[in-house]
């Protein structure tokens, strides 16, 4: 009986271990092995924009906060773009996202905040914390089919899928954003001092300038130059209350740093920050961080436009 | 190389035992004791290959100074020897271990500017050093050494035990490296293992990981200087509890497990510190080789409770107060030791009162001594995993509401992945085993170190379905592997 009790409790692991690792394999929640039939239902951008980048045929690749995550690539002509940007994206992470995926000839598009630069409420983050982005990634494939947090996020994505509910990000990497227009829609403007205080308290409440991610932002061009990718950066329009709350006395200074470092480091910069993609009615109403996604296909299709 | 890695589990350890087993099969059986010792040097170095010289150098020095006082006629050469081998130990361990924080302090008392780069600290030095003290101590008392280096070198290195205890006493397991015994090993040691490293995997990378979540991200809040909702102070330190329990006796239950498929048995560490009904008890279950050390080697020592209760409340908050810096070089570990031997004087006080007046405990303060207990134990956490004693005070306030207009209910320091919910239930299903269960000793091996708080009727067979049991066990333990974090333990 002690036999057997050891083979039964041996196999038992075993069954489990397999039975959820096939079961992953096919649910492939974050669509890493391409078996996803279900469509993607989490906001985990940065495991899926790794694998989606892989996955989906492109030639351009675009990079930056939430603000760019909502862009629909697929509106933007001439390019073959795939929407790689995901929400409090900072430069160190973008550096490695690059090092990692970006080849020869690609275009990136690069979208700068001015909140990227806060380390105080962003901190530095190190390679290894992005683990989709680790050298030995074929060994974390296997990591990630074999896990348990895993099975959980498939079998709610199984439940989703099942009831019909709207999935998070689209094969080309844009943000589902119909939960926005729809909140747009009901929104009123008496809201607005009270989101842009949340907002200052999330961002900018203490600000400690990330002198690190200028590096980072060197490093950036100096691949583009030895690998032979182009890039086009751009700042991110900035809705006129917002512009007035980074310009506010506390935070002008490092909003001013922030500003003269990204041009010196790319002089050819596209400075969205104010003008003609910085109008009130270009952002949503219950959420003026964030500009619409039609806005953005556009301004990214200026961007084309003037590279050509 | 963690317990909880997929090369230990699926590379190290398979090879280590298929090895054992072959070479005990020979006609040379010290081999797999060799064999067990070039594994344990290998386990130690794979963590950092420049730490294994200073882990080898102070085993050898050990057994050669036991050797040596051992074999010295005149008494006051075998004390001197003594306490060379003494100093050299408290020398390592204080400077690898204090001597950043003892520079720091000079500097902030003296007002001066010595510079000193903090040392990156050797893995299990604290645990490995301290076998070694009581070592010296028992040979310098008894005159007698383990002559086998090879069995000596085993004693200390043995990778079960190696880097976060159980701390062994050598005459618990040298006479288990026996080639007699070895010989012996039974099918019934390798289920109990396998029961209880399962039992242990599951603690740690179920239980203590997914609870982590939720504590780190609070603590961290209270680190940066912001002020925790009253529901998210306790959420955090709830789940800090629960953690570091889970964590540590997990990493115990699995060092007791593996040292069974070698038929080596370690003694238990942890025996449902959480049922105890007071911190005396508390004391008795949780880290309980860390006790034992304490108490023959530093409380009995100072006088222990034979030269009169004053002094005897003196030794208990000395006692104490080392103890909670052998966990770190913090003031915030010293504050956790005073605070625990505070919590030890009041508790012998209060036994002495009853005692001397011949009262009966009241009902109600038998039936809340437990709860009592378990809050004076999770204060005291506070201070064990605050890093600073600002945020550790800041916690403190919002777990009593000090600030009366911050909000109750707020989680806005949990981040984006948790929510209130999840964190509640895990701490509801930690609780749960916690105090229902009975603990991985009571079940597995069936036997009760203590007449109350145990859960008698879950005990563990060989039937089909306790191997399904542990087999679905080890299996979520094994899918957890890839999302685990380092044991807390391992700092110290």
């Amino acid at each position: 009986m002690k036999k057997i009790f050891l083979i039964i409790t041996f196999s038992t692991a075993v069954s489990i271990y397999i039975l959820v690792g096939i079961f992953n394999y096919y649910i492939d929640p974050f669509s890493v092995f391409g078996n996803n039939k279900i469509g993607v239902h989490f906001s985990s951008e940065r495991e899926y924009k790794m694998s989606g980048a892989i996955g989906y045929s492109h030639d351009s690749i675009l990079l930056g906060s939430s603000k760019v995550a909502n862009i629909n690539p697929s509106q933007i002509k001439d390019v073959k773009v795939f929407n790689a940007a995901f929400s409090a994206a900072t430069p160190e992470e973008m550096y490695f996202f690059i090092n990692e995926f970006v080849k020869k000839n690609e275009i990136v598009f690069l979208g700068l905040d001015f909140y990227m630069f806060n380390e105080f409420s962003f901190p530095l983050k190190n390679k290894e914390e992005m683990q989709f982005l680790n050298k030995s990634f074929y060994f974390l494939l296997y990591k990630y089919a074999f896990s348990l947090n895993l099975l959980k996020l498939s079998l709610r994505g199984l439940r989703r899928h099942l009831t019909n509910q709207p999935v998070s990000i689209f094969p080309n990497g844009q943000r589902n954003t119909s939960k926005d227009d729809t909140l747009d829609l009901e929104s009123r403007d008496e809201n607005y001092d009270r989101i842009l205080d949340k907002l200052k308290e999330i961002n900018f409440n203490k600000y400690k300038f990330s002198y690190s991610r200028l590096e980072y932002l060197k490093k950036i061009k100096m691949l583009s130059e030895e690998r032979g990718f182009r890039l086009v950066v751009f700042l991110n329009p900035l809705h006129p209350e917002v512009l007035n709350l980074v310009k506010s006395e506390d935070l002008l200074t490092f909003f001013e740093l922030f500003l003269n470092e990204s041009k010196k480091i790319f002089p050819n910069l596209a400075d969205f920050t104010q003008g003609k993609y910085s109008k009130r009615e270009y952002f949503y109403k219950h959420d003026p961080y964030h500009y619409k996604p039609e806005i953005g296909a556009r301004m990214i299709q200026d961007l084309v436009l003037q590279k050509n | 190389m963690l317990f909880c890695s997929y090369e230990f589990i699926f590379l190290f350890f398979p090879i280590v035992l298929i090895g054992f087993y072959l070479l005990k099969k020979t006609n040379h059986p010290q081999w797999s004791l060799a064999w067990l010792v070039v594994a344990s040097f290998f386990f130690y170095g794979y963590w950092k290959w420049s730490f294994l010289g200073l882990f080898a150098f102070s085993c050898l020095a050990n057994y050669g100074l036991a050797v040596i006082g051992t074999k010295a006629i005149r008494h006051s050469i075998r004390t001197f020897v003594f306490l060379v081998a003494l100093a050299f130990n408290l020398a390592v361990i204080f400077y690898f271990k204090y001597s950043f924080f003892a520079l720091t302090n000079i500097n902030a008392i003296f007002n001066l500017s010595i510079q000193f780069d903090k040392l990156i600290l050797p893995l299990g030095i604290s645990f490995y050093t301290f076998q070694q003290i009581a070592y010296q101590v028992d040979v310098y008392r008894e005159r007698r050494c383990e002559r086998s280096l090879l069995r000596y070198l085993l004693f200390v290195s043995f990778f079960p035990q190696l880097i976060a205890g159980p701390i062994v006493h050598h005459k618990e397991v040298l006479p288990q490296f026996n080639f007699s015994k070895l010989k012996s090993i039974e099918i019934d040691d390798c289920i109990q293992g396998l029961a209880f490293f399962s039992i242990g995997l599951f603690k740690k990378v179920v239980l203590a990981d997914n609870v982590a979540h939720f504590s780190t991200p609070l603590f961290s809040a209270a680190l940066h200087g912001e002020s925790l909702a009253f529901m998210e102070a306790w959420l955090a330190v709830l789940s800090y509890t629960f953690q570091i329990y889970f964590d540590f006796s997990g990493y115990s239950d699995m060092a007791i497990g593996l040292g069974k498929f070698f038929g080596i048995t370690l003694p238990v560490n942890f025996y449902s510190p959480y049922k105890a009904h007071n911190v005396i008890e508390f004391w008795r279950r949780w880290h309980i080789t860390l006790s034992i050390f304490l108490r023959d080697y530093l409380y009995i020592p100072l006088g222990g409770s034979r030269r009169g209760k004053v002094r005897r409340y003196f030794n208990l908050m000395i006692t104490m107060l080392l103890g909670g810096l052998w966990h770190g070089a913090s003031w915030n570990f010293v504050f956790w030791g005073i605070l625990h031997g505070f919590y030890l004087v009041v508790n012998h006080l209060y036994k002495y009162v009853r005692k001397k007046f011949n009262l009966n405990e009241l009902f109600f303060i038998k039936i809340l001594s437990p709860t009592a207990t378990f809050l004076c134990v999770i204060m005291a956490w506070v201070l064990f995993r605050a890093e600073t004693f600002e945020s550790a005070m800041s916690i403190y306030r919002s777990l009593v509401m000090v600030k009366f207009d911050s909000p109750i209910f707020s989680f806005q320091h949990l981040g984006p992945f948790s929510s209130a919910s999840e964190g509640g239930a895990w701490v509801f299903v930690c609780a749960f085993i916690c105090f229902v269960l009975p603990n991985s000793y009571e079940f597995i091996m069936r036997q009760r170190l203590f007449d109350r708080g145990h859960s008698g009727r879950v005990i563990f067979k060989t039937t089909l379905l306790y191997a399904l049991l542990i087999g679905i066990i080890l299996g979520l333990g094994i899918l957890s592997l890839s999302t685990t974090g380092e044991f807390i333990y391992f700092q110290f």
